[in-house]
């Protein structure tokens, strides 16, 4: 298994497997402490969890033990990596949900699984029902998935190089003010989002939540999942006020908040993609507020928690006080796609990607008036290079496409046509909760079990930004058609000996 | 003076020509290809040393030992601060650097090399994105200089037909600005027949004519007046088109921008437009040929308020430009009221000029002689403050420091002496400028700005 063994292709391998082994081992130590946590309660589920933490902790160390890391990092290693990762990840926890009695469906704890490491807001699961340490397990899950894109996104990209990840390449130059390796990049990334975790559950603490409930809250909000404890946090506006600028903080960009962490706000007020972010958050919250006819403060609140909800991908449940008017699903439904900055933990193609679709629009119209004109785009004065440019298109191709065929694929499956590019949408850009155009927040317990698995791809597509499943999934596909090449010259060898 | 001159490309070259008429010139070139022609050119009378700037040995063969002034212009910026540096360490008082790099620039690369007065650094493709800038500031102008502080302007301009002053007599004109003068004609250069032209110092009788090519002397306050009677004045353009996308035309274009001036460059090179495109925001680029008439006719060249070319070919932007002017009359042939573009080409080779004042480009520009006004003004700023140097008819400005030692203290401008060949323009007494008369009498401490032919620059110089 290790990198000498397997020459021709182990270094890709090794990624593969080191992914492997950080799903086991990350689940591992999760399931373990939300058993130990369970010790403070009745524990009801915490022999199951710290069972099959250490089994799976025990897989994971010994699979680590016996791998060499890759000599060079590619960008195919990495990708590999986090794919893997993903996909152990999921399947732990799904083993973890099966063990622990969440469900005793296969197809229901994997949907689980997926909803909670993409931080889709789209559970099925009935929180009331469950012990505190699934709960934890459960929250704990999400503040992973959302550091894990974090660190895809920026971290990678000085290892990796410029012909990496678009969304993360466009980001280059931004993340690279995060950190010079991909060793700094990740401290600064956990600088910011362990700490805004901490001040979120010390705020949530204060309102009288409770500590459990509070971090629980505090987790779901940094990391944008959405996954809410029991009894309905959010009917407290002191805890709707925090959130709404817990999912406004979350939407934005770390490389903006490393910035305002050392204090240089300066570069940040060039930053055309943080003005629109803003923009559209305060526009559109106005929007709501002003077009449901109810102008009392708690409608402000509830139209500003509805609109920093949908844009940052976290998926609150909330609902406005006055009149919603079926133009607010469209808006919700639309800004959800585009989700908030690069570089950011929310879901959606992002805000600079449509930026530069934008911009590359216009040239292109330029270009029908001189076509012999050279022009190159630009975010906050700096030019893009064309393949940034070329990718941020690709990546745009890319999320449609898993958009449409998602929703072909649910709506086979029993949706109608609305709701299929209702849930393929949410789905793929990990937010939630999802609405009907009379703005209804629909229940997906009620869907069908092959609809909730026909969204499964989207999310984990949608929560690795695309690229790396569909990059892992190319060098597979390379590595069966090498290994069936080698498979037909010794076939046609033994064919030339028998003759 | 003995002068050392590092580098023999077109601005080394010209500013050792140049100096050498006054000075003791060495001339420095380490390629040999290009030291051969030098070495070969007779109508360069300079001392040719093949060698580097940075090699204390080369620098030693050329006198560096017993030189006044380095003037160290080759393309590499390094080389020319290293060479200024050698040639402080051996000696030599001022050096004059070229200095492309805005960060290379600054008080700490200035300390290097002494105090402020013993060192000048140049950059000759900014000096003519400057003149350039000036010109279209004041766009019918052919040419303008800036003495006595700014307060002094130079311009040139041919007359059109329905300018004021055609057909009025210098008499006349001298009786309308009594008493004081606002402006002074200072030199007209009039067509005697197809091939020649002449350039007269004017008397009073003289009577100004319909392209006439005249040069004004006046205070800054009166520019607007004198462009108005020169029958020149349009507004600041608001569309630019440069032909080229060097880096005069890359500084151009940033200080258009700003002006808030439409900007377009066609470049040659696509790497140079890609680069062009990123480094200029608000410009549009395009990657072609501009001898390419659907090129340029694709930048709407007819329809631009100002075309400058400012390619490295000098063929290439005469005929550039002379599209321009074509396409322009077209158009405003076809529509009322539109205007034919202004035209500026920048000229490396001097003796195109005549031809271009014949076939009407508008005005022209020579990175030479924007440098070597720089240059000279440095080396004779120990008895004249500033001077500048005309691409027509070869005149030079001079500006002078009158002091109670000076021959022509205490006497009238027209009892000091001053050759024929010489016009005093304008004095600048207590920081105010005054047209200067004939009998004006010259006091301590007053800036005098003179018009002459270079062979007299010396002998004005002996009466300061």
């Amino acid at each position: 298994m290790g990198y000498k063994k397997l020459p021709d292709w182990a270094s890709w391998t090794s990624g593969l497997f080191l992914g492997i082994s950080s799903g086991l081992q990350v689940v591992s130590f999760v399931s373990i402490v939300s058993g130990l946590i369970g010790l403070t309660g009745t524990g009801s589920q915490t022999p199951e969890l710290l069972v099959a933490g250490t089994c799976l902790g025990i897989l994971g160390t010994y699979l680590f033990s016996i791998i060499r890391p890759p000599e060079q990092l590619r960008a195919s290693d990495i990708f590999a990596g986090f794919f893997s990762f993903a996909i152990s990840a999921t399947l732990c926890s799904t083993l973890i949900f099966l063990i622990a009695g969440v469900t005793n469906q296969f197809d229901t704890a994997l949907y689980e699984a997926s909803v909670a490491l993409t931080t889709t807001a789209l559970s099925t699961l009935d929180i009331s029902r469950l012990a505190p340490e699934i709960e934890f397990f459960r929250g704990i899950l999400q503040w992973i998935g959302g550091l894990v894109v974090l660190i895809l996104g920026a971290a990678i990209i000085p290892v990796v190089g410029t012909r990496s990840n678009p969304s993360a390449h466009i980001e280059r130059n931004e993340a690279l003010s995060l950190g010079a390796t991909r060793r700094t990049a990740v401290y600064s990334i956990l600088v910011i989002y362990v700490p805004l975790s901490i001040i979120l559950w010390f705020a949530y603490s204060l309102t009288g939540l409770g500590i459990f409930d509070g971090l629980l809250l505090a987790v779901s909000t940094v990391s944008t999942g959405g996954f809410l404890p029991q009894g309905n946090p959010l009917a407290n506006g002191a805890v709707q006020w925090i959130a709404i600028a817990g999912m406004c903080i979350s939407g934005t960009s770390f490389v903006v908040l490393w910035r305002l962490a050392r204090n240089k706000v300066g570069e940040l007020k060039s930053s055309l993609e943080l003005r629109i972010y803003f923009l559209v958050l305060i526009s559109l919250g106005l929007v709501l507020f002003l077009a449901s006819g109810n102008y009392s403060l708690i409608n402000l609140r509830s139209s500003f928690m509805v609109i920093s909800s949908a844009v940052s991908t976290t998926g609150f449940p909330a609902v406005i006080q006055g009149e919603w008017l079926p133009v607010f699903t469209v808006l919700i439904l639309l800004i959800t796609a585009i989700g908030g900055m690069a570089g950011s933990a929310s879901g959606g193609f992002n805000i600079r990607s449509l930026i530069i679709l934008l911009r590359l629009s216009m040239r292109e119209l330029v270009r029908q008036l001189h076509p012999r004109s050279v022009v190159r785009i630009r975010i906050d004065d700096k030019p893009l290079s064309e393949s940034t440019v070329e990718h941020a298109v690709v990546l745009q191709f890319l999320f449609i496409s898993v958009v449409v065929i998602t929703a072909v694929s649910s709506s086979i499956a029993g949706l109608d046509l609305f709701s299929a590019i209702n849930a393929s949408i949410h789905s793929t850009a990990t937010a939630g909760p999802i609405r009907s155009i009379e703005g209804d927040l629909v229940d997906p317990s009620l869907w069908t079990r092959p609809i909730r698995v026909t969204l499964i791809p989207a999310m984990i597509l949608g929560w690795l930004t695309i690229f790396p499943v569909l990059i892992a999934a190319g060098e597979f596909t390379s590595f069966l058609k090498g290994r069936l090449k080698s498979f037909r010259r010794q076939v046609l060898k033994v064919k030339e000996r028998q003759r | 003076m003995k002068v050392i001159v590092v580098g023999a490309g077109e601005v080394g070259t010209y500013v050792a020509d140049r100096l050498n008429r006054h000075h003791d010139v060495s001339l420095m070139e380490k390629n040999q290809e290009r030291f051969n022609q030098i070495d070969t050119d007779k109508s360069l009378d300079v001392l040719t040393i093949l060698g580097s700037g940075t090699d204390p040995e080369a620098l030693k063969r050329a006198g560096v030992e017993e030189a006044d002034l380095l003037v160290a212009v080759t393309k590499n910026d390094d080389a020319n601060l290293l060479a200024a540096l050698l040639a402080k360490q051996a000696g030599v008082k001022r050096t004059v650097v070229r200095v492309e790099s805005r960060g290379l620039r600054n008080k700490e690369v200035g300390q290097l090399l002494g105090s402020a007065d013993s060192h000048l650094m140049i950059d000759p493709d900014e000096e003519v994105a400057q003149d350039v800038i000036r010109l279209m500031e004041y766009p019918g102008a052919l040419d303008m200089v800036h003495m006595g502080g700014g307060e002094v302007v130079i311009i040139g301009a041919k007359l059109p037909p329905d300018a004021p002053f055609v057909g009025v007599s210098l008499e006349q004109l001298g009786k309308d600005l009594e008493p004081d003068w606002e402006f002074m004609i200072a030199s007209i250069t009039r067509q005697v027949n197809e091939d020649e032209e002449k350039t007269l110092i004017p008397r009073k009788n003289e009577i100004l004519q319909e392209g006439d090519l005249l040069r004004v002397i006046c205070k800054r306050r009166s520019l607007r007046d004198v462009i108005r009677r020169l029958g020149i004045e349009r507004d600041m353009p608001a569309r630019a088109l440069l032909l080229g996308g060097g880096r005069t035309a890359q500084l151009l274009a940033e200080s258009l921008v700003e002006k808030a001036v439409d900007v377009a460059v066609i470049e040659k090179d696509p790497k140079r437009a890609e680069e062009l495109s990123a480094s200029l925001k608000h410009a549009l680029i395009f990657n072609g040929d501009i001898t390419d008439v659907d090129m340029l006719e694709e930048a709407d060249v007819g329809r631009q308020d100002i075309v400058v070319a400012l390619t490295g070919e000098d063929d290439a932007n005469v005929l550039a430009c002379l599209y321009a002017k074509s396409a322009g009359a077209r158009i405003a042939g076809d529509s009322n009221g539109a205007s034919t573009p202004k035209t500026i080409a920048v000229v490396h080779r001097l003796k195109l000029l005549d031809l271009l004042d014949t076939h009407d480009v508008g005005a022209t520009l020579s990175p030479r002689t924007a440098t070597a006004n720089s240059v000279l003004r440095f080396v004779r700023s120990g008895d004249a403050a500033q001077i500048a140097t005309y691409l027509h008819g070869d005149a030079e400005i001079l500006e002078f420091a009158v002091t109670d030692t000076s021959e022509c203290e205490g006497k009238r401008i027209a009892d000091a002496g001053f050759p024929k060949e010489a016009l005093v323009g304008a004095i600048l007494r207590d920081g105010k400028p005054q047209i200067a008369r004939g009998s004006t009498v010259f006091r301590d401490r007053d800036h005098v700005i003179v018009i002459s032919n270079p062979e007299s620059a010396e002998s004005i110089g002996q009466l300061f």
